[in-house]
């Protein structure tokens, strides 16, 4: 019978590798035939937005340019929301950071705490917290 | 379902993540889930009662019946003691820490 994963991430892109990490269990969960949920929190919620094109030359060399994309989970995020993972960020957090109101990627919910992690818990077998 | 969760907070006041660990205990319990607060390690110093957001959410999880704990061994050797703590939060053992790890359907760590 399936079991439920519920992931509360709370690191952002690049920091550190605790996304990547997240992303692959959640990916390997999913494929393994379980469902999975996943709160973005603190500065995991960098992650829940459209990216802007970057505008005129881009000035990062090649070799440092693909090191930095292999941070870039945002589009796995994506793919997870594609395979049934229900994403959700914390919009508190956002207005801290200046972003809530910006377009969510089409993978990411808008979320809360005294909501969504709620409801998460409410349909939950395991939960994990991914920080530093 | 987890009805009950241990949420254990290791970082101090000012550190983002420490607030995290606080709202969350405080929307599970105001959603009748089973909170336990844990402060551990650097923790503690989120508990001393410093003149902030969290103190201010300690208190009213405190007041409505959340339970918190914090860790004596880790209290002393950073040279606190239980009376500046926020009232209302219990001091246990290293010791007893397992159990009631042991005694959640889950855990988080902040």
């Amino acid at each position: 019978m399936p079991k439920t994963l519920t992931i509360v991430l709370m690191s952002g892109y690049q920091e550190n590798e605790d996304a990547l990490f997240a992303v692959g269990l959640a990916r390997a969960v999913l494929k393994a035939g379980h469902r999975v949920n996943m709160f973005l929190f603190g500065n995991a919620v960098n992650m829940a937005n459209k990216e802007k094109p970057i505008k005129g030359h881009v000035r990062i060399s090649e070799r440092l340019k693909s090191h930095q994309d292999t941070g870039k989970v945002g589009p796995e995020l994506d793919e997870l929301a594609g395979m049934g993972a229900q994403i959700a960020t914390c919009h508190t957090n956002e207005y801290g950071r200046g972003t809530e109101a910006e377009d969510y990627r089409s993978g990411v919910q808008w979320g809360d705490v005294g909501e969504t992690v709620i409801r998460f818990l409410l349909t939950t077998n395991v939960l994990l917290s991914i920080r530093h | 379902m987890i009805g009950s969760a241990c949420l254990i907070i290791t970082r101090p006041k000012g550190e983002e993540i420490s607030t995290h660990g606080i709202r969350t205990a405080w929307a599970m319990f105001a959603s009748a889930i089973e909170s336990h607060l844990l402060f551990l390690d650097d923790g503690v110093f989120s508990a001393l009662g410093n003149p902030c957001y969290d103190t201010q959410l300690m208190r009213d999880y405190l007041r409505e019946g959340g339970v918190a704990s914090c860790c004596r061994e880790d209290l002393e050797s950073r040279g606190l003691t239980e009376e500046q703590l926020i009232e209302g939060i219990n001091v246990i053992d290293q010791d007893q820490i397992p159990e009631i790890i042991e005694n959640n359907e889950g855990v988080l760590t902040f």
